[in-house]
């Protein structure tokens, strides 16, 4: 290492922000309000729907800061070209995922996944609790189980995905979903 | 992280995935089905205590679960041990 690297200045600049602290409070309510509702609270109960509807609310406060936000998080950003894919998995080729960087495209893509998935949820349930002509429906019911199921193969693939690429790209994920920030190398 | 940290964080989300609790599920009662009130003469009897219902089921902790409105027009999902009929969770809207 160089001896210059070592010189390490009072406020680090070796960081860099990549999540907004809004997008990281809305993962893991999202992350919450999921276990909580899929493996915990009997399905239906009072506590249930208003969990489920605090998800949509979430949800609804993301789309609205795709907007707005002033990092990786605008959907400015959406990058789902073939060009951009290939890109990305030449990064992981080399191991060598640029540092400042956001979703790359399969990220989108689970992004926009979840999105639909909680909004799937979010109606379904509404309908076969506050709609009387609906109220109980089974049929219903069983997509509302299966937009559940296919969540937790999503989150499931997620974990699995952040971790691989990870690992294989030499990139900081789980951090920077924390605490907003990513080392340089 | 290398290939054996992953492979190992791999195969501990899967155990937990696999032994994570199922949620909570209200049970009504452990007695054999040949036990339990015939289905049609139970919402019968319900229907004419002024009982609608707008959905039947049979749930996984061995209930008869009512979606529907009470004599008094509650909106109610109620569930019902289906051996003796009690209620055993009633919730309002």
């Amino acid at each position: 290492m160089a001896k210059w690297s070592s010189v390490k200045p009072t406020k680090s600049p070796q960081q860099v922000r990549i999540w907004h602290p809004l997008i990281r409070i809305i993962h893991w309510l999202l992350v919450a309000i999921f276990i909580a509702n899929y493996f915990i609270l009997e399905a239906g109960s009072q506590w249930h729907q208003w969990l489920g509807y605090t998800a949509v609310a979430a949800i609804a406060v993301r789309i609205i800061w795709g907007f707005v936000d002033k990092s990786y998080g605008n959907f400015k950003t959406i990058e789902l070209s073939k060009q951009a894919l290939q890109e990305h998995l030449q990064h992981l080729k080399e191991r060598q995922t640029p540092i400042e960087s956001g979703h790359n495209p399969l990220g989108w893509l689970m992004v926009f996944a979840v999105i639909l998935l909680f909004l799937g949820l979010g109606v379904t349930g509404f309908m076969m609790e506050e709609i009387d002509r609906f109220f109980g429906n089974s049929t219903l019911e069983e997509i509302h189980e299966w937009l559940a199921n296919l969540l937790y193969a999503a989150a499931i693939i997620h974990v699995a995905a952040v971790l691989l690429t990870g690992w294989r790209g030499r990139i900081e994920l789980i951090r920077p979903m924390i605490t907003g920030k990513r080392s340089k190398r | 992280m290398n290939v054996y940290k992953l492979a190992f964080t791999a195969a501990a989300i899967a155990t937990v995935a696999a032994c994570s609790p199922t949620s909570e599920v209200t049970q009504c009662t452990s007695a054999p089905m040949s036990d339990w009130q015939d289905q049609a003469q139970f919402q019968q009897n319900l229907v004419s205590e002024g009982y609608q219902i707008n959905e039947f089921k049979v749930t996984e902790g061995n209930c008869y679960e009512i979606y529907g409105t009470d004599a008094d027009g509650n909106k109610v999902e109620i569930y019902f041990n289906p051996v003796n009929g009690e209620v055993v969770k009633r919730e309002a809207h």
